[in-house]
């Protein structure tokens, strides 16, 4: 595993922002799911060494368990979720004096700020002030700075914030690039379903500071039940209380039905009650359970399968 | 992100934890310089080594302008013998390099200096939301805060410190033998090691200022009420006390006044070290106090 966390308490004063969590992060791009205030960022932050946990430990790589904060940002590449630059710099700047500030003599600096901000997309735009910057440039500032020291890990909060359609694509293909490509490991944070869909191997769901689900996206989009499409030749009305017999089931108008049934049930038996019923199946197609329908249940409390934090 | 330029990977030989806050400290000390209205202020700050390069011109006879009765004055003797202007108008004193940034004149450039500079150093930072992109580097918040001092120390530090020294070696340069050299050699290393000491604990208290505030522009009302206000208080009580030393106790830049002559062991009158060392103290013990409560990671980055 390349970042563990065992038993991990975040306390803020009284409030409590993460309790007794136990997580691990390896190779690849992993989500960190959840809704506003679930513990997301403050995760990253006391990962960071910006935040200390009031209990439990931490582990990064091979480095031992009291590695100082600054050896493990030395392997992090971190992107914050707010709106956050250099005053009275230019993105080029920027960049280069967060590379000399991660460790990084001043010409290897220069030389990788301009490669870096090349890649995120920025080119003349580098060299004017950040402070001019749209929302979405400064997030490619902010991607860039990450990257600038060529860390081993990059933690990501909230990194398609203010993007456009457009911009948002081209990020998440960078991440995806970045964690497939390149062997980045990538903790992505986001309450955006759709992003983590698109560039995550695997998915963490967090709720009011706990982990409710975790695994991969296939293990986790597989488990509970399943919804099946289902078209019958000819309609006919004892047709759903046939499928009801198998499951929950929805007449959706006409020869069309919804069905629920337990995921590896045997679809052989739904062809068998619908012809029992006097009618054929014309189609069936099952559906894959969506990332919301999986986030939706963990956070409402529902028994997720890929394993409960 | 459309770039045709692929990811690649970067080798580099990392510089030492213990140097990597130098590259932060050198752009704070030159970011007045990238600005027409930073140009202008530090330029304005010159003016008073400008004013007195001209006297030591005209004192050494380089320029022969102006009104005879004052060029006379000022190549008159020594006033120890009774006939020039004062010691602070002497080249051949220490005095005259001192009150190049002791002077009432250097109050408001070093002012103006520390406003713009020192006092927004942090708060700025705060505002927008940098302090999460410093920290989350290979520097502590100990060694940020170190750079933002050192980079205000040296540029507050080139006004205060190396302008004295510049003006002296004019004056070595353009005296006819090497009589103030050998005489004011030592007692300059001493002066200017002085103005170092108290000009590094002036930016401490303006970088702590600036640590405490919540935006740059409260931080420039802080740190201008602690110069100013702190004078007018200690004048006033000074005046109602009829206790001259009192201003030594109240106001920061007088203190920072005397513990440089004290240090440099040049006369004063009316002047209570202990009252500036105590009044310096305070301050910056106060400041660090404020600083260290709002640059507590979970309170700067909440």
């Amino acid at each position: 595993m390349t970042v563990s966390l065992d038993r991990v308490t975040i306390r803020y004063g009284e409030r409590t922002a993460v309790h007794d969590l136990s997580v691990a992060f390896g190779q690849g791009a992993i989500g960190l799911l959840g809704r506003n205030g679930a513990g997301k960022s403050s995760i990253l932050k006391a990962l960071l060494g910006l935040v200390r946990p009031a209990a439990g430990s931490m582990r990064f790589f091979d480095l031992p368990h009291d590695a100082l904060p600054a050896q493990i940002r030395a392997h992090v590449g971190y992107m914050p979720e707010r709106d956050a630059y250099l005053p009275q710099v230019t993105g080029f700047e920027m960049v280069a004096m967060l590379g000399q500030l991660s460790g990084m003599p001043a010409r290897d600096a220069w030389r990788r700020a301009h490669e870096v901000l090349y890649l995120v997309g920025l080119d003349e735009q580098r060299y004017r002030p950040v402070a001019g910057y749209s929302t979405g440039t400064r997030q490619k500032v902010k991607l860039a700075s990450a990257l600038v020291h060529d860390p081993k890990v990059l933690f990501l909060d909230e990194p398609t914030n203010g993007l456009d359609p457009a911009g948002r694509r081209d990020m998440l293909r960078l991440v995806r690039q970045l964690s497939s490509d390149f062997g980045k490991s990538v903790v992505f944070s986001t309450h955006i379903l759709q992003d983590v869909e698109a560039v995550c191997d695997a998915a963490v769901v967090m709720e009011q500071g706990r982990v409710v689900a975790q695994g991969s996206l296939r293990e986790l989009t597989a488990g509970g039940e399943r919804q099946h499409s289902i078209a019958v030749e000819p309609a006919n009305p004892s047709v759903q209380r046939a499928l009801e017999a198998l499951g929950r089931a929805r007449a959706d108008g006409g020869n069309q039905y919804t069905l629920w049934l337990p995921d590896g049930a045997d679809l052989r038996l739904v062809y068998a009650a619908v012809a029992d019923a006097g009618s054929a199946v014309r189609s069936l197609v099952p559906h894959r359970r969506s990332l919301e329908e999986v986030f939706l249940q963990a956070v409402t409390g529902g028994a997720v399968a890929g394993g409960r934090g | 992100m459309n770039s045709p330029h692929a990811y690649r990977e970067a080798a580099y030989t990392p510089v030492p934890p213990s140097r990597r806050w130098w590259p932060l400290a050198a752009r704070e000390a030159t970011q007045l310089f990238r600005s027409r209205w930073g140009l202008l202020l530090y330029g304005l700050c010159l003016i008073p080594l400008l004013v007195r390069t001209v006297i030591l011109m005209i004192v050494y006879g380089v320029l022969s302008f102006g009104p005879d009765a004052l060029r006379n004055r000022l190549q008159a003797q020594p006033v120890a013998r009774g006939g020039g202007l004062g010691p602070e108008l002497d080249p051949r004193s220490l005095q005259f390099y001192a009150a190049q940034a002791l002077q009432p004149p250097a109050f408001v450039f070093v002012l103006l200096l520390t406003s713009m500079v020192v006092a927004r150093a942090i708060a700025r930072d705060r505002t927008t939301n940098a302090l999460e992109l410093y920290w989350t580097r290979g520097i502590s918040p100990a060694q940020y805060v170190l750079a933002k001092w050192a980079g205000g120390t040296l540029l507050v530090g080139s006004i205060t410190v190396f302008a004295p020294f510049l003006l002296w070696l004019i004056a070595v340069l353009l005296a006819p033998d090497w009589s103030l050299l050998l005489n004011t050699a030592g007692g300059m290393a001493t002066l200017l090691a002085a103005l170092a000491l108290a000009t590094g604990i002036l930016t401490a208290i303006g970088t702590f200022v600036s640590g405490a505030a919540a935006t740059a522009n409260g931080a420039i009302v802080v740190w201008t009420t602690i110069m100013v206000g702190g004078g007018a208080i200690a004048e006033l009580l000074a005046a109602v006390l009829r206790i001259p030393e009192m201003r030594s106790w109240a106001a920061p830049w007088t203190a920072f006044g005397v513990v440089v002559r004290n240090l440099a062991g040049l006369p004063q009158r009316n002047a209570s070290v202990v009252g500036a060392w105590c009044c310096l103290g305070a301050v910056l013990a106060w400041s660090f106090w404020r600083a260290r409560k709002r640059l507590r990671m979970e309170d700067a980055l909440a």
